[in-house]
């Protein structure tokens, strides 16, 4: 537990953990190293919390016996109730004495291969291969591991809880009367979405592969990336019912050096019945817990989070959602978009400036408009003044609470614009949008105006990633009450006071407007504008302080000296 | 140093000093140098310039005598424990001065010009609650903070650009016209302004690299010269020598005046803009030397429990000190430059001197 | 910690329902557009304020674009009152008008010939010191009162008061903006000269149905009104106005008409790119004189006469006869306001100043005094840049 102090901004503020359940971590940390393999044991604090009807609350600790029956009889017991536990019993070829049993989950293994690379395998070809020696039950378990299964991923364990967790994963077990010991096979197989486009992020140009609620196939999107043994992927299971399987991934060389065992302490902090979404996770470990920021963020895209890490992140994938968590998280990056990276560097900072000024928009727009128009009319050119004066003749609500209403309107066709069923949602938005506003308007009850600025936030943020602008949504209200109350000097109060809070958080020890405050200039390449790749020689100065070099010298382009020009 | 962990760059370290000086100076800077020296004004201000580069190497090379120790905590050294704290508490009145002068500034803009009938004491409050929580958070944030706004003044100047079709440079002809006791009387407000770079002294300890103190705070005397030396050059190049003497804040007057093209005009709200944002960081920097001045003398661990009743004592204090604005102006015209001059240049030469004294007997020893 | 922040949230919602002190909608403000101070026989101050009916220019679906104004609506509505001063009388406006006076737009301060006559200084200050009205308002004087001048409405544009604007803006003549005068009057080495309004019977409303439509009043600019001080001593009318300008150094636009040289009844004009005036005061101790350099550039837009322009001697005659036409129209300003009215409205004082500042000390206080013995030389440069798309006459038979 020795990070630096960097990583530790407050330490008093360091949550205090419960005596037992310190307990519970100590001993997942004493545990073996994670494995890759089927549903390590690792990081499990503590299954004292699952409540099944089997009366014998001990049988976690218990380890296998070298009788079949009585091993047969505890995981029966274990698994009372359970209808998709299928318990299959069978006899060796080459001994019919030796009797084996095969215990899984339906619908989460391969049936073909169960069948035929381990039950055919071992009830019918063994003794064909095999002519030679005879097979005692004190050697079946080693022949059978040897030359009897034809199944890529074999595990062993003697105890009764890793067993249980195997076959709820999906692993096939299979146990050899006589031997203490059951063995895991790798044959998990169930009904998953295939890969697909992102659906959050969506780009023109760049790959469009995002990932899936199956956390094997989403390493393995990962991997295929990054083909290096740097890339590690450390597994861990989460959730005292649901026991989720939990990866974190970074690349080994890169990763800022105790960030990995910051988030892994973190993770085992969390103490919780259910893992069913990152999102779970990154509430229960983000650095703020009460600011409106999330300091993770999270993707979709598969060449997001490889980037991500290659700048020195680390990623969080947790099974069953498709969302990939990467830390430490900076504010800049809602107006980054992966295809920056892909299109042209000129584009991209236009594209990045429309950004920049859309969050601005949807923090600043509408209050903006209520200050003005109820508190400073001075700051408006004679001729709009007059025109806005027009249109508010006789509009029965103040500019605040019209604003408020139309932003109501427009949060509330946005809901119901995801919510309903999908081929409604077209419909829903046009009527919203012309039909309500256009009414509104001809019906004298709303001023145009309104209209348009509240119109302009919502597309406004739209333009720049979602997860930034729900935040930024919310903390608009507030700022138009500051502004209906107080006009310009409580807008800019309210500013004022956002400017602060967001300088005053921290990331994993990254503070959170890191490029603007502290001002890293070597970063600036990367803000606003997104300077062409030869110029990005470094990685984020923060974030990858441990090895920032990204390229090697002399990567801008040119022609060699010596060619003769053609087409002349 | 237990009470503050915050470690400040050298640029942070530069922009909070300007700021320290800056934010309110740039808008009232003008009148007071204008109405003694006219088109001269801008001598004034390099001669302020000079004087105030002089008292704060002087503050430098007393507080890098005792690195890592703050004004407040060295005093007691200099003066022994007694004197030492009735001196610290001493400053801490004069900076609580300075921060009623600063809060009635901030609303002696902003209630005229901006919202003639709300009352100040809802304007104060309001804004005093970012700058507690700004305080709570600690210097880090602060400098933080203070470098985002600190990116306004490229605002500022840029409206001096927008200024020039306003713009009349023979309002500075003839050139020394002023009698030198006239620039000499124009430039004591500015040199007290300037001397509010004795803050230098508190910071010093949180500066990343101290030993850097007298090139930050020749920057910053740089940048503040710079600063000021537009707002005055503004002012009499758009009114005239005689016009911006009358005016509380000429430059925001100057920038009215702007209109270009018909669509580029009504620029005020930038000077407010400016004003709110460097205010508010002007009041936070001088609440921070308070409270941890403060908890520093008192030996407190931390300077938090006082944030909310020194932000009490500043609201309440700023409507006794000065009952208007007209007192305020009074103030700052015939009572600040001796009152500030005092604490800026004549206590801590008279320091330093002891601590020369008991310096050169230490090395005997 | 808990108690802390409910303190600090109820401190909040305190400040904040308090709030909204200065809120006012839209709807709420009587926009001024215009405003006129008079003096009344009786010594009151008399507000006359231009202000906009906003239903009038009801655009987007009602009124289907911005600029339709229907015959029979009224768009602007002039009051005044008297008061003590303008502020009093502004108060006293407030009584009759239901909405609250707003002066963030307005655009034109008159002075009616009276107020002029007996001193602007006493109604300037409300417009300097109230942080609503500009500083970028037009000042000028109406001949006879400001309300008769605000009482009109202009057929181009939708208020009068925005026509003047307009006018002002296109710098076809001399406006002064309200800072520029005050500048002026702060000035010892200046005085102020306004734009004399007028309303004037002129031009006609054209269009189906509207052939017998009256013709009205429009308020034009007829000159200039000269200060000394902060009181009206007098008038220039269009020419010597010119002269102003030049004298002045002002001059934006302008056109100058002579007389051919080879032709004098048939005319030449010039139009005025851009000039440059530099006066250059010499004193000896008693006597007082200036040199007026005038440097203008232009370009030859209309020519009645038939002489060919290329050979080289026609251009500089041509040139020096209008810069003997430039330095008598300025010689003309100087009469008036050296001989009749005794005052330096070409800001001299301020030139003499820059060059003399010692002796400005002791003649500062009788400048306009001193100004009148002055000996003024004006001398006149003009370069023809351009001749148009023309060189010379297409329309002469060979």
């Amino acid at each position: 537990m020795k990070f630096p102090g960097f990583f530790f901004p407050r330490p008093g503020k360091a949550k205090k953990i419960p005596a037992g359940r310190q307990e519970g971590l100590r001993q997942a940390e004493a545990g073996s190293p994670p494995e890759t393999g089927g549903g390590g044991e690792a990081g499990v604090p503590s299954a004292a919390g699952i409540s099944t009807p089997v009366k014998t609350p001990a049988w976690k600790d218990l380890l296998l016996s070298s009788s079949l029956d009585e091993n047969l009889q505890n995981l029966q017991a274990v698994f009372a109730n359970c209808s998709d536990i299928i318990f299959r019993e069978f006899n060796f070829a080459q001994n019919q004495n030796i009797r084996l049993a095969l215990i899984y989950t339906d619908g989460l293994v391969d049936k073909d291969l169960v069948s035929d690379q381990i039950m055919k395998a071992l009830s019918l070809e063994v003794p064909l291969v095999a002519s030679a020696k005879e097979i005692t039950r004190a050697d079946a378990l080693e022949f059978i591991l040897r030359q009897g299964l034809c199944i890529h991923q074999v595990d062993r364990t003697d105890r009764l809880e890793r067993t249980v967790n195997a076959i709820l994963s999906g692993d096939t077990v299979l146990l050899v009367d006589g031997h203490a010991t059951a063995v895991i096979n790798g044959a998990r197989s169930w009904e998953a979405r295939s890969v697909e486009d992102s659906i959050t992020d969506k780009v023109v140009r760049g790959p469009r592969e995002a990932f899936v609620e199956t956390l094997r196939t989403n390493t393995s999107l990962l991997r295929r990336r990054i083909k290096n043994p740097a890339l590690k992927i450390e597994t861990l299971t989460l959730g005292r019912v649901t026991q989720t399987e939990v990866a974190v991934a970074y690349v080994a060389g890169i990763v800022q050096p105790g960030l990995v065992a910051e988030i892994k302490e973190r993770l085992q902090r969390i103490n919780i019945d259910g893992i069913l979404e990152g999102g779970q996770i990154e509430e229960l470990i983000e650095d703020n817990p009460l600011s409106p920021f999330g300091s993770v963020n999270h993707t979709d895209r598969v060449d997001k989070v490889a980037a991500q890490l290659l700048e020195g992140r680390a990623a969080v994938m947790v099974d069953g959602t498709p969302y990939v968590l990467t830390a430490p998280a900076l504010f800049m990056e809602i107006i980054q978009d992966p295809e920056d990276y892909y299109q042209r560097y000129v584009f991209s900072a236009l594209a990045r400036l429309t950004r920049l000024i859309s969050v601005i928009t949807v923090l600043l727009a509408s209050a903006l408009y209520v200050a003005i128009i109820t508190y400073n009319p001075e700051l408006l050119p004679t001729p709009l003044l007059l025109s806005l004066a027009a249109q508010r003749e006789g509009v029965p609500f103040p500019a605040f609470v019209e604003v408020l209403l139309m932003e109501f309107v427009f949060e509330a066709l946005r809901e119901a614009g995801l919510r309903m069923p999908q081929p409604l949602g077209q419909a829903v938005s046009i009527v919203g949008a012309l039909v309500l506003g256009e009414a509104a308007v001809r019906a004298g009850l709303v001023g145009a105006a309104t209209v348009i600025v509240v119109a302009l936030t919502g597309v406004a943020s739209f333009s720049f990633i979602y997860t930034g602008s729900i935040t930024l949504r919310v903390i608009r209200f507030p700022l138009i009450f500051l502004a209906g109350f107080m006009g310009l000097y409580g807008l800019l109060i309210g500013v004022f006071a956002l400017v602060v809070h967001l300088v005053s958080l921290r990331s994993f020890g990254i503070p959170f407007l890191s490029p603007v405050a502290p001002v890293v200039l070597s970063d600036q390449k990367d803000f606003v504008v997104r300077a062409p790749w030869w110029a990005m020689r470094s990685r984020p100065r923060l974030i990858a302080r441990a090895n920032p070099q990204r390229e090697g010298p002399g990567a801008k382009p040119r022609p060699p000296a010596g060619r003769k020009k053609a087409g002349r | 140093m237990s009470l503050e962990k915050g470690k400040i760059s050298s640029p942070q370290a530069v922009l909070l000093l300007a700021q320290a000086v800056l934010a309110t100076a740039v808008l009232t800077a003008p009148s007071l140098p204008i109405t003694y020296a006219a088109q001269d004004a801008w001598l004034c201000i390099l001669l302020a310039g000079a004087g105030g580069l002089a008292i704060s190497c002087l503050m430098v090379n007393l507080s890098l005598r005792f690195p890592g120790k703050t004004l407040f905590e060295y005093l007691e050294i200099v003066l022994g424990k007694v004197p030492g704290k009735i001196v610290s508490f001493f400053y801490l009145w004069f900076f609580l001065h300075i921060v009623t002068v600063v809060v009635r500034e901030f609303g002696a803009l902003l209630t005229p010009a901006f919202l003639p009938e709300t009352p100040l004491i809802a304007l104060l409050v309001l804004g005093m609650v970012p700058v507690a929580y700004m305080l709570w958070q600690g210097l880090e944030v602060l400098a933080r903070t203070n470098q985002i706004f600190a990116a306004l003044l490229v605002f500022g100047v840029a409206l001096v650009v927008l200024a020039i079709p306003n713009i009349k440079m023979t309002n500075f002809l003839p050139v020394f016209d002023a009698a030198p006791v006239d620039l000499l009387k124009g430039t004591l407000a500015p040199l007290a302004w300037f001397g509010e770079l004795i803050t230098v002294g508190v910071f010093l300890p949180y500066f990343s690299r101290p030993e850097d103190g007298y090139r930050i705070v020749a920057l910053a005397v740089g940048t503040i010269t710079f600063m000021l030396g537009l707002a005055v050059f503004l002012a009499i190049a758009v009114f005239g020598p005689i016009v911006p003497a009358s005016y509380l804040f000429p430059v925001f007057n100057a920038v009215r005046l702007i209109q270009l093209a018909n669509f580029i005009e009504r620029l005020e709200i930038l000077v407010v803009i400016i004003w709110v944002a460097g205010g508010l960081l002007k009041i936070g920097i001088f609440y921070w030397l308070i409270v941890l001045g403060a908890a520093q003398t008192l030996g407190l661990r931390t300077y938090r429990p006082l944030i909310l009743p020194v932000g009490l004592l500043i609201i309440s204090l700023s409507f006794i000190f000065h009952r208007s604005t007209l007192d305020m102006i009074r103030y700052i015209g015939l009572t600040w430059p001796f009152h500030g001059l005092t604490y800026e240049a004549l206590l801590p030469a008279l320091l330093l001197g002891i601590a020369m004294i008991k310096g050169k007997r230490g090395g005997k020893q | 910690m808990k108690k802390k922040t409910a303190a600090l949230t109820a401190a909040l919602v305190l400040v904040l329902c308090g709030g909204c002190w200065d809120r006012r909608e839209l709807s709420e403000h009587a926009i001024i557009l215009g405003a006129g101070v008079d003096r009344r026989p009786d010594g009151a101050v008399e507000l006359t304020l231009q202000l906009v009916r906003p239903a009038a220019f009801a655009g987007g679906t009602e009124g289907g674009g911005a600029a339709n104004v229907s015959l029979g609506q009224n768009i602007v509505w002039v009051v005044s009152a008297a008061g003590e001063d303008v502020y009093d009388a502004q108060r006293n406006l407030a009584l009759q008008v239901p909405r609250h006076l707003y002066w963030g737009h307005n655009a034109l301060l008159v002075f009616g010939e009276e107020m002029a006559r007996h001193g602007v200084r006493e109604a300037t200050n409300f417009f300097h010191r109230h942080p609503q009205p500009r500083e970028t308002a037009w000042v000028m004087v109406a001949r006879g009162t400001a309300k008769k001048v605000l009482q009109s409405h202009s057929e181009l544009e939708k208020t009068s008061g925005q026509a003047i604007g307009f006018l002002a803006r296109a710098k076809a003549g001399h406006a002064v903006r309200f800072i520029d005068m005050i500048k002026d009057l702060a000035s010892p080495g200046a005085n102020p000269a306004l734009t004399r309004l007028e309303p004037v019977r002129q031009g006609e409303p054209q269009g189906p149905g509207m052939e017998e439509a009256p013709q009205h009043e429009e308020v034009v600019f007829t000159g200039e009104a000269v200060f000394k001080d902060d009181k009206l001593v007098g008038w220039l009318d269009r020419h010597e106005t010119r002269g102003l300008l030049w004298l002045r150094g002002e001059m934006k636009r302008g056109v100058v008409t002579v007389p051919s040289p080879t032709e004098p009844k048939k005319k030449i004009s010039f139009e005025i790119i851009r000039s440059k005036t530099k006066a250059e005061p010499f004193y000896d101790g008693k006597t007082i004189s200036f040199l007026v350099n005038i440097i203008t550039e232009g370009n030859l837009v209309e020519q009645q006469s038939k002489e060919n322009l290329i050979p080289p001697e026609v251009l500089p005659a041509l040139e020096k006869r209008l810069a003997e036409d430039i330095e008598k129209r300025c010689r003309m300003a100087l009469e008036k306001a050296q001989g009749e009215y005794g005052t330096d409205v070409f800001r001299f004082g301020e030139a003499f100043h820059r060059k003399y500042k010692k002796e400005w000390r002791t003649l500062k206080s009788r400048w306009n005094e001193e100004f009148t013995g002055a000996e003024i030389s004006v001398s006149a440069k003009v370069r023809i840049r351009n001749t148009g798309l023309l060189t010379k006459r297409a329309s002469l038979k060979k």
